[in-house]
């Protein structure tokens, strides 16, 4: 119903995936986060050690590659959204999804190396 | 009582303005905005409005009362706090003083095709119903095309022509629920790009102002789990 | 006859109902996570590279603005967050109507308020 151009940069050009994909990604990004709440609530202060200790345990590392998955997920289709709503002049809206997608390209790479570098 | 009209007549005005008027409105009156407004055109008859059937069933005089969108007819004064401000409907372009352009809101109603769909050869009397089937019409068939919903709605704002808005949504819901309509995956297919359906926020400002006390806001959420149920 | 359409579309001639609020609040706390990432990520890289770095955010959070910067953060995450859930609570079908989608929106602001206190008396 809607012409095809104006919705392929779009997660998934398809209303209904893109609402599946950000309720499914909010979902684990929202567990994600209470992971890391009650890591906090039971060490409000914690030294390198802990935690570098925590983020080393494998289903911890797992978890967090898997939220910053979601995250890029659910960035994209939400950001996306608010751009078509407020921006509606061509090459300006194109660029700012463009960059959006970029950001969130280098976020993914920039946890991943977090993440990874003290095997 | 003092009420202050959004005027905009383009045979002579540059742009819209707003004007002041006085009505007397008795202490315990139980007057419509709607009356006030009639008393309005006898002081002054350039006054345009739309109004016809004034019981809240023709869906013609759907205005912005004090900031919210609700049909004059049945929007009692003394519900009001002086001075009453009348504007058109939000975000429609303005034909004269509160007279609005429906086109667009029309073109969406049709995009749903609201009528049934069925086939089939027709049986010799009715197509009947349950009770039950029946029912889950309730809360959907009783809209009134006032537009009160679908100009009050931030998507319908940003994506006025892409986002169906959600009359034209509670009208898809309508016969999406009709056992008697056949055509249920076809419109749901034609629905499941990112905007048709899927810019509805859940915002609920339809649900607000429905001056039929309907729920646009669930009847789209409605949608979303047919789709769902069908895609999966 | 003037040739110009004009229509009537001044925000501030409107009344937000209260759902509404609840709404722009969930897509501001979202763009404003959204563009605080590189923040929180510059922190993690820091607090994970090695004991040096870890003490280095105790500086970087001895500045003020990046203090409030991180609570800002953490408030509009969790703001954003109890909205989400909100909604997808209602996605499953519950707190549909009206006055549900209100009370729920409430509770969504106060529990977010206790929130943004908590966090605070934690980082300060």
């Amino acid at each position: 119903m809607v012409n095809k151009l104006t919705t392929d940069m779009s997660l998934t050009g398809n209303g209904l995936r893109d609402w599946i994909v950000q309720r499914f990604s909010a979902v684990i990004l929202g567990v994600y986060f209470f992971v890391l709440f009650g890591f906090f609530v039971f060490h409000p202060h914690p030294d390198y050690l802990i935690l570098s200790e925590f983020f080393s345990v494998t289903w911890v590392r797992v978890f967090s590659l898997i939220a910053l998955l979601s995250l890029f997920l659910h960035a994209w289709v939400g950001v996306w959204t608010v751009i078509t709503d407020y921006v509606k002049p061509f090459p300006l809206r194109f660029l700012l999804e463009a960059f959006t997608i970029l950001l969130l390209i280098i976020y993914f790479f920039w946890g991943i190396e977090i993440l990874w570098r003290f095997v | 009582m003092r009420f202050s009209i959004y005027r905009y007549n383009p045979e002579t005005d540059a742009k819209p303005y707003m004007k002041d008027y006085e009505v007397d409105v008795p202490h315990d009156s139980d007057m419509m905005v709607l009356q006030a407004l009639m008393l309005i055109k006898d002081q002054d008859e350039t006054l345009s409005f739309r109004a016809s059937c004034r019981e809240g069933v023709c869906g013609s005089d759907g205005m912005n009362i004090n900031g919210l969108n609700r049909l004059a007819c049945l929007t009692p004064v003394s519900s009001l706090k002086a001075p009453i401000t009348i504007r058109p409907l939000v975000n429609m372009t303005v034909i004269r003083d509160l007279v609005v352009d429906f086109t667009l809101f029309f073109q969406q109603y049709e995009k749903v095709q609201p009528y049934l769909q069925n086939h089939a050869e027709p049986p010799a009397t009715e197509r009947l119903q349950s009770p039950e089937e029946r029912a889950a019409l309730d809360g959907l068939y009783e809209c009134i095309l006032c537009a009160c919903c679908t100009s009050f709605c931030p998507s319908s704002w940003w994506n006025p022509e892409k986002f169906i808005g959600p009359a034209g949504l509670l009208w898809a819901a309508r016969f999406l629920a009709d056992t008697r309509d056949t055509a249920t995956e076809e419109r749901l297919a034609n629905l499941q790009d990112p905007f048709s359906v899927y810019r509805c926020r859940t915002i609920m400002n339809c649900t607000v102002v429905c001056p039929k006390n309907l729920n646009p806001a669930a009847a789209i959420a409605g949608i979303r789990h047919k789709m769902v149920e069908k895609g999966s | 006859m003037n040739k110009q359409r004009f229509m009537n579309f001044d925000l501030t001639t409107i009344r937000l109902p209260f759902t509404s609020i609840i709404s722009i609040l969930h897509r501001l706390s979202g763009i404003f996570v959204f563009l605080l990432i590189p923040f929180l990520l510059y922190i993690f890289d820091m607090a994970l590279s090695d004991s040096d770095g870890f003490a280095s955010i105790g500086a970087i959070l001895g500045n003020p603005i990046s203090r409030i910067s991180l609570w800002l953060f953490l408030v509009a995450l969790g703001y954003h967050f109890f909205a989400g859930v909100r909604h997808l609570i209602m996605d499953m079908g519950f707190g549909e109507g009206l006055k549900n989608a209100r009370t729920s929106g409430a509770v969504a602001l106060v529990i977010t308020l206790v929130w943004a206190l908590w966090i605070g008396v934690w980082l300060w």
